[in-house]
């Protein structure tokens, strides 16, 4: 079982015996860096934050080595939630900001005039730096998305101009492939991975 | 991979640059052949910047060797090339010979392939 990047590096030096192991591993964080910017479908729910009574502001605790591009979903929950592990209140998108640089989540209205443990759950939209110890990646994710990821990397690869395996036909097949995958990705995680039809919610003024 | 590697235990023995008691030889001295080793990883550092990685995102900084049994910063899959170009300097030096003129060149297109780069880069040849 694949469980980092450097389990996809023996299947691509078949296709570019001339590229180094540590190369191929290169363009594979690269990839999935990319991959995960452009189809924002990387996601993890934070753990579960006490609530504070009428405070607006909480500071979320961004994952070590990811960049939190931003918040795919804000839950109050009741104590009664909590005790009955329900999913709370999906927040309206328009009653919080989230500052990326500072990973404050600001609410225009304090949700919570009470202290409930667990209250509040917030999952991020997360992208790993491009140097990322990737053994940090949850890989049930990317063996989902790996095949699409390993086209981004040869994609990366043959477009280099310097390199011996340059190829522009190549790189054309393997961006084609990779832009497939994102638009996948991206349709995944609109539709929460059902066959509904995608729906454009436009974000509320207040 | 060491100097030793590449100069002792391949290159001397196609330049038949060994004595058969195993004494060291010697037509070319290691100082000389180690500078053209150097030269030969050199050029490789300089096209193949992926031979320099030691990881992912992790770069060694070139450095020549000094001794015969220092390591050599390029990795072992560039040992034969390397041979290849340490012997055509070699006989490049005798190419006063037709014969050896044309080994060297032969020697040049082999380090040429083996190690990726283009000939044009290498000086086309001996």
């Amino acid at each position: 079982m694949i469980t980092a990047y450097t389990g996809f590096v023996p299947s691509m030096a078949v296709r570019l015996p001339d590229c180094s192991p540590d190369m191929l591993q290169q363009a594979l964080w690269l990839a999935g860096r990319d991959f995960c910017l452009e189809s924002e479908s990387y996601l993890q729910e934070l753990t579960a934050i006490d609530s504070v009574a009428d405070q607006k502001e909480y500071t979320l605790t961004i994952p070590d080595d990811f960049d939190a591009l931003r918040v795919f979903e804000v839950r109050v929950l009741s104590e009664y939630d909590v005790t009955n592990s329900l999913k709370g209140v999906v927040q309206d998108a328009s009653k919080y900001d989230f500052h990326v640089k500072t990973g404050v989540l600001e609410f225009f209205v304090a949700p919570f005039q009470e202290i409930i443990t667990g209250g509040l759950v917030v999952e991020l939209v997360l992208a790993p730096y491009e140097d990322e110890n990737d053994t940090q990646l949850d890989f049930e994710w990317i063996r989902r998305w790996g095949t699409y990821i390993k086209a981004g990397a040869f994609e990366h690869l043959f477009s280099m101009p310097k390199a011996i395996w340059f190829s522009e036909k190549e790189e054309k097949k393997f961006r084609m492939k990779s832009r497939e995958g994102i638009a996948l990705a991206i349709r995944e995680v609109k539709t929460s991975g059902t066959t509904r039809p995608l729906r454009i919610n436009g974000r509320g003024w207040l | 991979m060491t100097g030793n590697d590449v100069i002792s235990s391949r290159a001397r023995p196609i330049l038949a640059d060994v004595y058969a008691d195993g004494d060291a030889a010697q037509r070319w001295s290691d100082t000389l052949l180690i500078t053209w080793l150097n030269e030969g990883t050199r050029l490789i550092a300089e096209k193949r910047p992926e031979s320099l990685l030691t990881a992912a995102y992790t770069m060694a900084t070139y450095a020549d060797i000094a001794g015969i049994g220092d390591t050599v910063i390029v990795p072992d899959k560039y040992r034969d090339a390397l041979t290849d170009f340490v012997c055509s300097r070699a006989l490049d030096q005798d190419s006063q010979d037709e014969r050896d003129l044309e080994r060297a060149k032969g020697y040049m297109k082999n380090f040429a392939s083996k190690a990726g780069i283009s000939l044009a880069l290498t000086g086309g040849g001996a």
